[in-house]
């Protein structure tokens, strides 16, 4: 698996799990979805278990974990320090 | 419960631990497995109780080779800025003296599962791992006036 391609993949299913996202905290808050090809697969209740399921099914890796919930992670100081920018 | 302890330098606290990345979980239960995992680095953690969530450098990203499992909002001045993730368990090490006097490590690999954004220090950062609230809270952090510190959990 090329990593360029995972990381499309992530970002694909992230823009999709977006537009999910509402519904999803709704039925699953807490919990963890799989997604490949911009659709979801199946929700489970930790991100290991998620990723297990990924690997098993999908042999070219290119699905994503994401866990149900709203706002983003603050890293303290390190959220906004200047040397550190965004990966 | 281990005791992990060290010295600090009254501005900052560093700890080394080992990171166990998901598709290397079961190594977790066997500590043969364990030692003989590849990508096995001990890593320097910067504790941080201002960190929400527990982060890796894209430097030791890249050193471990790790791949990313879904993307995260970091808070930042301009808004949210969206990382990679990776899904892992962190391992701290116990130096334990044997009758011989040398002191062997014990790793002590923590139960609760971590999804950990990446972020970008450059190259001269002089940690790996930012050590946050997610991870800290299962235990009780000690740092002493007289230059130690102790994590138990």
């Amino acid at each position: 698996m090329v990593l360029s391609a995972k990381r499309d993949a992530i970002a694909a299913n992230y823009e999709a799990f977006e537009q999910m996202l509402p519904e999803l905290l709704r039925d699953a808050p807490g919990k963890f979805v799989l997604l490949r090809d911009r659709r979801l697969v199946e929700v489970f209740d930790s991100a290991s278990a998620a990723h297990a399921a990924g690997a098993a099914r999908f042999d070219d890796g290119l699905f994503s974990v994401q866990k149900v919930k709203e706002g983003a992670v603050s890293l303290g100081f390190f959220s906004y320090a200047r040397y550190c920018r965004a990966a | 419960m281990p005791d992990i302890v060290g010295p600090h330098n009254s501005s900052q606290v560093f700890v080394d631990v080992i990171l166990l990345p998901v598709e290397r979980f079961e190594d977790a239960l066997d500590p043969q497995r364990l030692s003989k995992a590849p990508n096995l680095q001990v890593l320097r953690a910067l504790i941080d109780t201002g960190a929400q969530v527990t982060s890796i450098t894209q430097n030791a990203v890249q050193k471990l080779k790790l791949e990313p499992s879904g993307m995260v909002g970091i808070q930042g001045f301009a808004g949210p800025s969206y990382h990679p993730f990776y899904i892992f368990k962190i391992g701290f090490m116990e130096l334990q003296e044997n009758e011989l006097g040398y002191r062997n490590p014990k790793f002590h690999i923590l139960d609760k599962e971590i999804e950990g954004p990446e972020f970008d220090c450059g190259i001269d950062a002089d940690f790996d791992v930012l050590l946050g609230m997610d991870v800290l809270s299962i235990g009780t952090l000690t740092i002493s006036p007289t230059g130690s510190f102790k994590f138990s959990f």
